[in-house]
C-alpha cells in the first residue's frame, strides 16, 4: 500500500527540508515543507522525524501552529538523529509522522498571566507557544519569558528574541556568561522572584530534567500550586502512539500519548528523571 | 571514502568470513570504497606501505614486534580504526595461550614475540567489532554508520537474552559451564542454540557483571573454577580487567 | 459440550490447518516446550505445562516490517551520490513508503488460561486508539484453543492473579482432560464451527472453566510505593540477561530500526525488534543519558510496568501469573516475594 492515502500511524509521509537556519554552534532549525499533506498541530506537541537511512526520533514543534503546511524543527546535536540532521540541505527529502501528543492547555491559560520557563533547548519546545502567544496576545494576561543558557554562544533565537520582547517580557540569563555579556547572569532559579508573584498565574517549564525539577520546587515554595505548573517532558518515544512503551513514566504515564507536557499535580518531580 | 583491511597476528578468519559472507556486498563495497589495502583480494597497490585512509578495519592481535610497528602506522595514517573480531579487541586465544611461556625461544630470525595483546593496549581505537569470526551482517550495519558519518554500536545485551529468544533450554540448568548471562551476544546464540554452551567469543558483555554471574552458576551447582577457565579461553584482557574489578 | 479421544484433537489441530489457519500448538523438542508452526504429522505436546514463547511472539513477531521506503535523496546529501550508482538523476519529492499489513489466519492451539489472558492484555495496549494495525489485522482473524491446565507447577499463580478466568472473545474452544479423554465446549461461532468439523455427539453439559490446583496461596497487592520500598533480595545475582522479558507473554515493549542493504542502500527497511526493560538502551536518551541505571531500578520498573502502570494506562493487570519470568530466570530471581502478600516458597 502506499503510504501517501494511508492512516497508518508508523508510516511517515513525506516533506522536504525548506531552510536550515544555524541558530548557535550546536543548534540548527530545520523548515521542512510538508509534501501534499497538513499538519495540525498545537503549541506543545511533538512529530517524529525520519532522516531517511539513519533513523527516527522525536522532536517538539517549534514553528507556530498558523501555518500548517511547515514545521520547524530546532535540533541540537548529541545523538545519532540529530547530528545526521546537522547533513542536511535544502532539497533534501525527510519523512514526517505526527503530530503526536498532549499540547500546552490553551484553554486553561487563557486570561491568565504566564510564566515562561525555558532552559538550553528546552526553549524549541517552547517557541511554537511563544509564537501563539504572540499572535494571540490580547487574550492572555502578562507573560513573562524567562530562558536561561549557559555560554553566550548557546543561546537560540537571538535574532527573534527582540520581536517577542515587544509582546512579552524577555528575561535572558547566563550561568557561564563571558565579562562583555550586559544581560542577566546565574541560573534561572535566580531570577525567579520578580515574576512569581501572581495567584493566577500558570508556569510553563522546558529544560532538562534536573533544572526543571530544581525550578519546580522554587515555584511550589514560593506559593505556586502544582496544577500552575506545566513540564514539557523528554523521553525517547519510539512510536509516538503507546505501543512501544519506551516513554512510560512514574505514574503509569506515556510521555507521547498523555505527555509530553503535564502539570504537575499529575506527575511527581522524580518522573521528570535526572 | 578510503578503506584498508588489515590482518595482524590471526588466523585471517575475519577477512575470510567477510570475503565468503558479504556476498553481493563484497562487490558493493568496491564501488563505495576506494579500497587501497586488502591483501586477500588482491596484491596492495603500494606494497606492504601503509597506506592514508578514512577507516582501517584491523583483524589480528598485537604479537611480534612486526605487529607493534605496523599497528602504530596504522594508527598514524587511519582517521577512524575499526578492531575486526575479537583477537583484535580482546585478545582472544593467544592472549592466555602466550602468558606463562619462555616466548624468547618462539621469535623468529630479528622478530621478537610478546604476549598477545589487543589493539587497544598500544593505540587509541576508535571502534571494536568482535566476533570470532566477526559475522558479515554486523559488520555492514556498522560500514552503513560509518558512512552515514554516525559511530557504530555494539549490542547492549548479553548472548543469554537472544538465546531466550531463540526459546532454547538453558544450558546451566543441564550443568553445562555456560558463558552466556555475560557474553557480549550479537551472535543469535550461535552455539547454544545447537547445544554447545557459550564461550565468550565476543568478549564480555556491556554490562557484564561477573559477580552476579558467579553467584548464578554456584546456584545451578557448578564449580566456580570450571568457569574462569572456560572465561579465559577466548575473551583475553577484557575477562581479565573484569575478574580484577570483580576481586575489589 | 462433546467428548473425544486424543486423537481427535490432534485431528482438530489439521482440520485447523485445513481450514486455512496457521496453527500454533506447543511442541516438546531438547527438553522444552515451544510454540511452533503445526503441520500434520508432528506432536503436539498436550501435557504440558510451561512453554518458554508465548503467543505474544507471533502477534507481535521480532524483526516485523513495519514498511520500507526509497533513502535516495539522503545518500545524496551525504557526498555518497558519485559512488552509488543507484541514486543517479534527480531526488525524488517524497520518500515513498510503503506498507502492507499481515493476512492469513492464526489459530492458537492449545495455549493455557494464562495466555488467553495475555492476549486480552496485549489487546488492550495495542488496540487502543489509535490501533496497531499489524497487530489489529493478525488479531482480527484468529482463533484461540484454550486447554486448562488440571494443576499449576512450582511457578504458577494465576489463580491469584486471577488469569485462569477467560473473558468473552478470548477463547474460542475450551478443552479439558479428563481421564484419557478430552472435554470440548465451543465458546464462539468460529470455535463452533470448528468443533462441528469432528462429528462428535453434543452433550447437554456446559463446561465451565475451572481453577487449576495451585501449590502456593497469596494475594497480589502493589502500588509503586512498594514496589520502591521492596527489598532487592536475590537481586545480586541478575545478570541482566532480560530472560524475564523474553518469556513474559505479556512484554511488549519495541524499538524501531533500520535495515539496509550494501547492494541497494536506497531501499530501506523499517523493522519492530522486540525491547526489553533490562537492557541498556531501553531508557537511553540522545546524548547517553539513562533513566533507568540500576539493576534494581530495572527489576523495580519491570514490575512497576506490569502492575501498577497497566491498571492505571490499561485498567487491567499486566501479570497473568504464568511465572515464565521465574521459572526461566537464571538467577532465581522470584518476583512473588515483592509482590505477593502472604506468600511463601
Amino acid at each position: 500500500m502506499r503510504a501517501d492515502d494511508n492512516e497508518n500511524p508508523y508510516v511517515p509521509k513525506s516533506a522536504t527540508v525548506v531552510a536550515v537556519k544555524n541558530e548557535s554552534l550546536e543548534t540548527k532549525t530545520l523548515r521542512v515543507r510538508l509534501y501534499k499533506w497538513k499538519a495540525e498541530f498545537q503549541p506543545g506537541q511533538f512529530v517524529q522525524l525520519l532522516l531517511p537511512g539513519v533513523g527516527e526520533a522525536p522532536f517538539c514543534i517549534a514553528s507556530s501552529p498558523s501555518d500548517q503546511k511547515h514545521i520547524d524543527l530546532t535540533i541540537i546535536r548529541r545523538g545519532l538523529v540529530t547530528i545526521a540532521s546537522h547533513y542536511m540541505r535544502p532539497g533534501d527529502v525527510v519523512g514526517i509522522r505526527g503530530p503526536f501528543g498532549r499540547p500546552f492547555p490553551i484553554s486553561r491559560m487563557l486570561g491568565k498571566d504566564l510564566l515562561i520557563v525555558g532552559t538550553g533547548i528546552g526553549i524549541a519546545a517552547l517557541r511554537s507557544l511563544i509564537l501563539f502567544l504572540a499572535d494571540h496576545r490580547e487574550e492572555f494576561g502578562e507573560i513573562d519569558l524567562l530562558y536561561g543558557a549557559r555560554f553566550p554562544e548557546d543561546l537560540v533565537y537571538r535574532d527573534e528574541m527582540k520581536n517577542w520582547g515587544e509582546k512579552m517580557n524577555v528575561m535572558i540569563t547566563l550561568s557561564k556568561a563571558s565579562p562583555e555579556w550586559g544581560g542577566l547572569r546565574g541560573r534561572v532559579t535566580d531570577h525567579l522572584d520578580g515574576v512569581v508573584k501572581r495567584e493566577s498565574q500558570i508556569a510553563i517549564l522546558c529544560g532538562s530534567p534536573l533544572v526543571m525539577r530544581s525550578i519546580s520546587h522554587e515555584l511550589l515554595r514560593r506559593g505556586l500550586k502544582a496544577d500552575q505548573i506545566f513540564v514539557s517532558l523528554e523521553r525517547h518515544m519510539k512510536c509516538g502512539i503507546g505501543k512501544c512503551a519506551r516513554c512510560l513514566i512514574s505514574g503509569g504515564w506515556h510521555v507521547c500519548k498523555d505527555g509530553p507536557v503535564f502539570s504537575l499535580d499529575e506527575i511527581s518531580l522524580e518522573a521528570i528523571g535526572e | 571514502m578510503k578503506a584498508a583491511f588489515y590482518s595482524l597476528t590471526s588466523c585471517e578468519g575475519c577477512l575470510t568470513t567477510l570475503i565468503t559472507n558479504l556476498g553481493p556486498n563484497l562487490q558493493a563495497l568496491w564501488r563505495i570504497f576506494d579500497i587501497d589495502y586488502f591483501k586477500l583480494v588482491r596484491e596492495p597497490v603500494g606494497g606492504e606501505k601503509v597506506p592514508r585512509v578514512d577507516i582501517a578495519f584491523v583483524e589480528g592481535a598485537v604479537v611480534t614486534s612486526l605487529d607493534k610497528k605496523r599497528i602504530s602506522q596504522i594508527r598514524a595514517n587511519s582517521s577512524f580504526v575499526v578492531a575486526l573480531g575479537t583477537c583484535a579487541s580482546c585478545g582472544n586465544i593467544a592472549y592466555s595461550a602466550s602468558r606463562g611461556v619462555d616466548l624468547k625461544r618462539r621469535a623468529l630470525r630479528e622478530i621478537e614475540v610478546f604476549e598477545a595483546e589487543p589493539l587497544s593496549s598500544y593505540v587509541s581505537v576508535d571502534f571494536e567489532l568482535s566476533g570470532c569470526p566477526v559475522s558479515a551482517e554486523e559488520f555492514t550495519v556498522a560500514l552503513l554508520r560509518l558512512l552515514n558519518g554516525i559511530e557504530p554500536k555494539q549490542p547492549d545485551f548479553s548472548v543469554c537474552y537472544e538465546c531466550k529468544m531463540s526459546g532454547n533450554r538453558c544450558l546451566l540448568d543441564v550443568g553445562k559451564v555456560c558463558l552466556g548471562p555475560i557474553a557480549m551476544g550479537g551472535c543469535g546464540s550461535a552455539c547454544p542454540s545447537v547445544g554447545a554452551p557459550c564461550y565468550s567469543c565476543r568478549g564480555p558483555a556491556v554490562e557484564a557483571d561477573l559477580s552476579a554471574y558467579l553467584r548464578t552458576i554456584r546456584r545451578h551447582g557448578i564449580p566456580e573454577g570450571k568457569a574462569l577457565s572456560a572465561m579465559n579461553a577466548f575473551t583475553g584482557k577484557k575477562i581479565v580487567e573484569l575478574l580484577k574489578d570483580g576481586k575489589k | 459440550m462433546i467428548r473425544i479421544k486424543e486423537g481427535d484433537l490432534l485431528r482438530l489441530a489439521s482440520m485447523l490447518g485445513d481450514m486455512g489457519y496457521r496453527v500454533i500448538a506447543p511442541t516438546e523438542a531438547n527438553g522444552v516446550t515451544k510454540f511452533s508452526d503445526f503441520s500434520a504429522g508432528t506432536g503436539i505436546d498436550l501435557d504440558y505445562i510451561r512453554a518458554i514463547n508465548t503467543p505474544r511472539d507471533f502477534l507481535l513477531p521480532d524483526g516485523e516490517r513495519l514498511y520500507t521506503y526509497r533513502s535516495t535523496a539522503t545518500v545524496t546529501s551525504y557526498g555518497l551520490k558519485i559512488r552509488f550508482p543507484t541514486v543517479e538523476g534527480p531526488c525524488p519529492v517524497t520518500i515513498n513508503a510503503e506498507y502492507s499489513t499481515p493476512s492469513g489466519r492464526i489459530a492458537f492451539f492449545a495455549i493455557h488460561p494464562c495466555h488467553a489472558n495475555a492476549i486480552r492484555y496485549l489487546d488492550r495496549v495495542m488496540l487502543s486508539d489509535p490501533a496497531d494495525p499489524y497487530y489489529k489485522a493478525r488479531r482480527e482473524r484468529s482463533l484461540i484453543v484454550v486447554l486448562e491446565c488440571e494443576e499449576g507447577d512450582d511457578f504458577c499463580f494465576c489463580v491469584p492473579a486471577g488469569s485462569w478466568k477467560l473473558d468473552d472473545g478470548y477463547c474460542d474452544i475450551l478443552v479439558r482432560r479428563s481421564g484419557d479423554e478430552f472435554l470440548l465446549q465451543p465458546k464462539s461461532k468460529a470455535g463452533e464451527e470448528a468443533a462441528s468439523k469432528l462429528n462428535a455427539r453434543a452433550e447437554a453439559d456446559l463446561l465451565e472453566e475451572k481453577a487449576p490446583k495451585m501449590r502456593s496461596s497469596f494475594s497480589i497487592s502493589t502500588s509503586e510505593e512498594m514496589i520502591d520500598r521492596c527489598e532487592s533480595e536475590g537481586l545480586d545475582s541478575c545478570t541482566l540477561c532480560a530472560a524475564c522479558t523474553v518469556t513474559c507473554p505479556t512484554c511488549y515493549c519495541s524499538d524501531i530500526e533500520d535495515r539496509f542493504h550494501l547492494v541497494d542502500p536506497s531501499n530501506v527497511e523499517r523493522l519492530r525488534k522486540r525491547m526489553s526493560c533490562q537492557r541498556r538502551c531501553y531508557s537511553m536518551i540522545a546524548g547517553g543519558n539513562l533513566f533507568i541505571k540500576t539493576k534494581e531500578d530495572r527489576y523495580r520498573w519491570r514490575l512497576k510496568h506490569k502492575f501498577p502502570f497497566s491498571s492505571k494506562a490499561f485498567g487491567i493487570s499486566g501479570c497473568v501469573g504464568c511465572g515464565n519470568c521465574i521459572a526461566f530466570c537464571p538467577a532465581g530471581i522470584d518476583m512473588r516475594r515483592t509482590v505477593g502478600r502472604g506468600f511463601k516458597t
